[in-house]
């Protein structure tokens, strides 16, 4: 990679540090709307899911299966056994012979 | 109470981070190997963990620079993935004892998600030795992490090096399927999300950052409508 990433790094931290920081130096903070505070929790939900589509879907390509069965693999074993390493290396090793497989 | 505390509330905090250090440390490999896979170098992905101590965001910051999104792109991308750590620190702020603006300041930078959670069960208020102790061990967990994934990443043979990219993808996965077994409108929160990035990117080939900002506010603003809000105080 040739950009200089300090700058995106930094920022980043300033960005993750602030909504932290804000409330341990203001005093009022925790009696927000309760509409907001449903929003600000839902966030991390929307993330997720945008998160996931379309890069999963672009990052494979040609072969989009190696993605899909690969985060299906990882939600499947996450919703029956719990955790997150297992789903993760699973998730890897049929990504890994999907791409494979399709190469042949 | 407070006079015996001093040292022991430190060994405390300690033992009360040590299971976020032993889950933050599988992530933030997975952080570094998708760091290396993304052509960061070492110094940056090491950075990132010190300086940030976030997880979703900075796999999201990573990926977003991969796309080659804009400096600002991206910060204003992580700032909204990041905006609940305004709910989580107003409400553990109140109950730390820490009165000097400097130190409480640095007990914010490590509220995160995890961090938040196991001091929030603590009874009563909460001390600054603990909170040391607990935010320590977990960054200790998250840094040690992305430095191993980073070098476990470079002897891994060629062709799985490739599929190391699916596990940004896993590891969201696998945290929205634990949220959604806790709460199961929030699928349908995340699909609508899911459904808008697409749409943006791949047919009105919107920049991936400001898809991204898009996407997620729409979301959980019909979110916000459709759910009540007891969902989540049934099952916190």
């Amino acid at each position: 990679m040739s950009r200089d990433l300090i700058p995106f790094i930094l920022l980043s931290a300033a960005v993750t540090f602030m909504p932290r920081l804000i409330p341990f130096l203001l005093k009022g903070l925790d009696s927000l709307p309760p509409a907001l505070v449903r929003f600000l929790r839902l966030m991390p939900v929307a993330a997720l899911g945008a998160l996931i589509f379309p890069g999963v879907l672009i990052d494979f390509q040609p072969s989009v299966l190696a993605g899909l069965a690969g985060i299906g693999i990882s939600a499947l074993i996450t919703y029956i056994r719990g955790g997150m390493i297992i789903p993760i290396l699973s998730s890897i090793l049929v990504t890994f012979a999907v791409i494979e497989l399709s190469v042949l | 109470m407070r006079s015996v505390g001093h040292e022991h509330d430190l060994l405390r905090g300690i033992r009360s981070g040590s299971p976020i250090c032993i889950g933050y440390f599988p992530a933030a490999v997975a952080f570094g190997l998708v760091a290396r896979d993304a052509g960061l170098l070492f110094g940056d992905a090491l950075l990132f963990s010190v300086t940030n101590f976030a997880g979703a965001s900075q796999f999201f910051a990573v990926n977003l620079i991969e796309s080659g999104a804009l400096l600002y792109e991206v910060v204003i991308g992580v700032l909204l993935v990041n905006l609940r750590y305004l709910l989580m620190s107003a409400s553990l702020a109140p109950r730390i004892e820490e009165r000097s603006p400097l130190i409480r300041g640095m007990l914010a930078f490590g509220n995160t998600d995890e961090v938040f959670a196991v001091a929030s069960a603590q009874q009563g208020s909460v001390s600054t030795r603990f909170m040391i102790g607990i935010e320590v061990v977990s960054w200790a967990g998250w840094v040690s992490g992305t430095v191993t994934g980073f070098l476990v990443g470079s002897v891994l043979p060629g062709p799985l090096q490739h599929s190391i990219g699916i596990t940004l993808y896993a590891m969201f996965t696998s945290l929205l399927v634990k949220e959604c077994r806790r709460v199961p409108k929030y699928l349908i929160i995340a699909l609508i999300a899911a459904g808008i990035n697409s749409a943006a990117v791949l047919i009105f080939q919107i920049s991936t950052g400001w898809a991204f900002a898009l996407s997620m506010t729409i979301a959980a603003g019909i979110g916000t409508i459709l759910t009540t809000g007891r969902e989540e105080e049934e099952s916190v």
